[in-house]
């Protein structure tokens, strides 16, 4: 195969990063003669044999998100980033390890927009960093890695851990006040260690309109108001400077509305609680007074004026079998007259409106007991019921790749497979969607954390179910490490 | 002045344990020879200074055992230990060893021996419900010492156990304060005064890391103060050079007040004395300099740092309590700040049968030759259903690991040989357990040249053990503590 499959954009970077970065490392086009080519990288490689590290992902058929399907594409990553994505023909740097992923797929890692356990960290504390607490043994984000998810956002609270979705009203997927709350944190799956885990910390503001009356609306209203004043003074100050004044002052407010106000700037995103239509239409008026962008969640009746949210910056997160309990009739409340409630199509309408959505599931903790199959590691399951629901399936892949990456304004990282992005690289053995998909190997920012033959979670079941288990399954435990008795010491033995 | 007190009691005990060792064996003690009398045959270093008084009928006691393990070096059968002053003077195969005349003699032969064990770390008499490593404390100038309640029978409970030298440990994050040595007592039953078991104050630093940002940040002050000190201090030492060369002669000099415990071969002198005499000292000296060193001042001490300094210095032996792993990779960080600061670890694992997880990170603690203090249990996995013997796993890896009952339970503490005998049903080689009790939290404590193996010139300190001392249906018989005994019973204890 002697096609290049390169996206305009993938070639443009590529240039940029081949001239301006590693003209020796890196040969441009590709090499007609093998052995020049061999010697061209091998002999950079002994100077920085010990931090630069080649990956290459060969052969497999890449799913880049945000430009085309390539199958039989080779992806190659430096340290942690992708540097190259090309065809079979690419010369690859003499020391690179190649990932062989004929007949696999090479999909960009999950990025889970609402989570609970997977990040290692428990609870919010005030001024602590996620960063400095982390556990980054912990078995859940090493079983979330292994459902896809290589970054993921814990947001402020939430309440939906197991029987809140299940039995009680519709809640949120992270709780907020309304003037909002700065919090949270984006935070990669870095399994076995704490460098490059933390993406940004506090991770956005989190509001809520759910329910709110009189008041409490005003107090957003405020708070919003006086973000946005903020942002005029500091536009007026930063012109002060250009002009010379040097006695200008720097705008300041308290945290909270200076959170708020990089959120009007799009620094910095805006979650905002609301469900029913009469709430989600009280957040498009504050929209469209206030310029705001913002993230709706769970956005139950988003469906009944998707029209209307259309024409605004907002984006949706929702869990496409709905949020259980009540919720999960497509008419909730008997008595109104009208569609309301959830609907399974909610993510199709999003989609042909061209309402951003990202999937997020009933659980976002890690759940095997009770929720099995609504939790967090279903993710991909969950986007792939929205499909069910008619949304595109390129829609439901971006879901939970793309989307939340561009919702979390994390999307110049991670989010799809394009050059100078990080590489978090899933391998996986069918098509993301599939429900029979398995995540054979995840790479995040270039190293591997999870091999399914290795982890012993699901390494007993075979690609092909037809045939017997892969490997011996131990329910009852491991004692890998229990050995012979040694010579007695110390003993009349 | 304890020594002498010891050795009276000691005797005492000796003969009373004598008596008993004659009702017990007495076909044994009575086909007993006469020893030989000292002088000629000297072969044992210690046994020198009795050889010339061979006139006066020795202090000493010689204790005849079937098997001695002096974990020291390799087993010797027929064993004979030497014992004068609660010291030992001499150990050795029986009839090489010269036994002067008049020492009484204990025959156990029909015993085996070892060491008394050391604890690492424990709260038995603090009043602290367990360990911990939470907060960011800064009380380097506390003693454990003032706020212990020690009671007989806690101490009697140590040495069923068979501890003869033991930690008691402050809880606590941040620098949490200096710990103290005890020993168990004759005494049965009450209050026992510190004075009594006391084996060495202010023996090691307690201190606790606790993963979070606030943490990390009150280290990283504590870590930049001390070495702040170290590095004022050593400007001011260089401007009192310049000054006269007269003065730097003195400093070394300076030490007189050595502290009864403290290593002598180790160049820990200069150093010792300086924390301990500086204040008078330090004052007269740059008045004598001012117009040359007038600059550079001496550092001022904060009471709350200095034994972090010490620790640097190794003068100190230094405990850091961390919880599992992931609080490992955390604490990182404060080991590559500063290369002067490696502390033992002391693992707190936030539950008992899970996280137990130092495995993780056994490589990285290797290679920064990290000690580690630990229980010996095994660790549950939840997700993954695995079991790990970690203790095992370190020591395969290279790392020094002591080990110590769960803290503050006095059950774990009466378990506690029966678990060193699982763990070595597990795999863990049984003469890296006798270490792990015994040489390697002497070692970690700084002691080592008293206590953790029976050598000439050790503390008299063994258990007696009937039968093997690795079989559940042997037991413990007697243990002795600076070559009295301390525990004595009737039915071995397993």
């Amino acid at each position: 195969m002697i096609r290049v499959y390169l996206t305009p954009f993938a070639a443009l970077v590529l240039a940029g990063l081949s001239l301006a970065q590693e003209p020796k490392t890196e040969p441009a086009s590709p090499d007609p003669a093998p052995e020049k080519a061999a010697e061209k990288p091998a002999t950079p490689a002994p100077a920085s044999a010990d931090e630069t590290k080649w990956v290459a992902f060969v052969g497999g058929e890449v799913w880049t998100v945000t430009g085309p399907r390539l199958p039989g594409a080779t992806v190659l990553v430096k340290n942690d980033k992708i540097v190259r994505i090309g065809g079979d023909e690419m010369v690859l740097p003499t020391g690179t390890k190649i990932v062989d992923c004929k007949g696999k797929h090479v999909v960009p890692g999950f990025i889970a927009i609402a989570s609970r356990n997977c990040l290692g960290v428990r609870g919010n504390t005030v001024r602590e960093k996620a960063k400095d607490r982390v556990d980054p043994f912990t078995e859940y984000m090493l079983m979330a890695l292994g459902s896809g998810i290589t970054t993921a956002h814990q947001g402020q609270g939430g309440a939906n851990e197991m029987f809140g979705g299940l039995f009680g009203a519709p809640q949120g997927f992270f709780s907020g006040s309304p003037r909002g709350v700065l919090g949270g944190v984006i935070a990669k799956l870095t399994y076995g260690t704490i460098e490059g885990y933390e993406v940004r910390d506090p991770a956005a503001v989190y509001m809520t309109l759910e329910g709110n009356t009189g008041n409490e609306i005003q107090e957003t209203v405020d708070a919003l108001q006086k973000a946005r004043d903020l942002v005029t003074k500091r536009k007026e100050w930063i012109q002060a400077v250009r002009d010379g004044n040097k006695e200008a002052k720097e705008p300041k407010d308290e945290e909270s509305i200076e959170a708020l106000a990089r959120c009007l700037e799009g620094e910095l995103p805006l979650f905002m609680q609301a469900s029913t239509a009469k709430d989600i239409r009280k957040v498009l008026a504050l929209s469209d007074r206030f310029a705001a962008a913002m993230i709706l969640h769970p956005a139950m009746e988003a469906w009944t004026c998707m029209g209307e949210i259309g024409s605004r910056p907002i984006g949706l997160v929702l869990c496409p079998r709905g949020l259980g309990g009540r919720a999960a009739r497509p008419y909730r409340d008997l008595l109104r007259d009208g569609p309301h409630g959830w609907s399974i199509e909610t993510a199709a309408i999003a989609g042909r409106t061209g309402v951003p959505w990202a999937t997020t599931t009933l659980s976002t903790g890690i759940v095997t007991g009770l929720l099995a199959g609504r939790d967090v590691l279903t993710m991909s399951i969950e986007a792939a019921f929205a499909v069910r629901g008619g949304a595109k399936p390129e829609d439901a892949l971006a879901s939970i790749t793309i989307t939340p990456a561009r919702m979390l304004r994390i999307a110049d990282r991670v989010g799809s497979i394009e050059v100078g992005k990080d590489a978090d690289i899933l391998v996986m053995d069918r098509e993301p969607l599939d429900y029979r998909a398995f995540v054979d190997l995840a790479y995040v920012s270039g190293v591997e954390r999870y091999d399914r033959r290795v982890v012993p979670f699901w390494n007993h079941i075979p690609a092909d179910r037809t045939k017997p288990p892969s490997a011996p399954w131990h329910p009852y435990g491991i004692w890998s490490n229990v050995r012979e008795l040694p010579e007695s010491a110390g003993s009349e033995r | 002045m304890t020594r002498t007190v010891t050795a009276s009691a000691s005797r005492v005990q000796a003969i009373g344990l004598l008596v008993l060792g004659l009702t017990l064996f007495p076909t044994s003690i009575l086909g007993q020879e006469p020893p030989a009398e000292g002088g000629a045959e000297v072969k044992v270093e210690g046994t020198a200074e009795e050889s010339g008084k061979s006139s006066e009928p020795s202090k000493a006691t010689a204790w005849y055992f079937g098997r001695v393990f002096p974990v020291s070096g390799p087993p010797i059968e027929r064993a004979v230990i030497l014992e004068e002053a609660g010291r030992i003077v001499a150990v050795g195969v029986e009839g090489e060893v010269n036994v002067p005349y008049g020492a009484r003699e204990m025959d156990r032969r029909a015993d085996t021996v070892w060491p008394g064990f050391v604890l690492a770390a424990g709260n038995l008499f603090s009043g602290q419900e367990r360990l911990a490593n939470g907060g960011n404390n800064s009380r380097g100038d506390t003693s454990i010492g003032d706020r212990l309640d020690i009671d007989a029978q806690g101490l009697q409970a140590l040495a069923r156990a068979g501890f003869t030298t033991f930690a008691s440990s402050f809880s606590g994050g941040g620098i949490a304060g200096k710990g103290a040595l005890l020993r168990p007592v004759v005494q049965a039953k009450g209050l026992v005064p510190l004075s009594d078991c006391l084996f060495k104050a202010d023996a090691f630093l307690s201190m606790g890391f606790e993963a979070g940002t606030s943490s990390k940040e009150s280290w990283k002050k504590n870590l930049e103060k001390a070495r702040k000190y170290l590095t004022d201090l050593a400007a001011w030492k260089k401007a009192g050079d310049k000054s006269g060369a007269k003065k730097t002669e003195d400093k070394p000099k300076e030490p007189e007040k050595k502290p009864e415990g403290e290593k002598p071969a180790e160049p820990e002198k200069p150093a010792d004395g300086k924390t301990e005499t500086k204040p008078a000292e330090k004052k007269d000296e740059p008045k004598k300099d001012e117009p040359k060193a007038e600059e550079v001042k001496e550092p001022s001490k904060d009471a709350k740092i200095m034994p972090l300094v010490d620790v640097f210095e190794r003068r100190l032996p230094g405990i850091l309590g961390i919880a599992d792993a992931a609080a490992f990779l955390h604490a990182e960080s404060l080991f590559k700040s500063e290369e002067s600061f490696r502390p033992a670890l002391l693992e707190l694992a936030p539950s008992r049968n899970d996280g137990r997880d130092l495995w993780r990170v056994a490589a990285t603690i290797h290679k920064l030759g990290l000690p580690v203090i630990m229980v010996p249990d095994f660790t549950r996995i939840s997700l993954t259903q695995s079991v790990r013997l970690t203790c095992r796993e370190l020591v395969d890896q290279g790392i020094a690991v002591a080990l110590i009952p769960e803290p503050g339970d006095l059950g774990a503490l009466a378990r506690f040989r029966f678990q060193l005998q699982e763990m070595r049903r597990f795999g863990f080689p049984a003469d890296e357990i006798l270490r792990a009790v015994t040489t390697t939290p002497a070692e970690i404590l700084g002691i080592a040249d008293r206590v953790g193996s029976l050598a000439v010139g050790r503390d008299a300190n063994f258990l007696i053990f009937r039968g093997d001392p690795w079989s559940p249906t042997s037991g413990l018989m007697e243990v002795v503590v600076d070559g009295r005994s301390v525990l004595s019973l009737k039915e071995p204890l397993p």
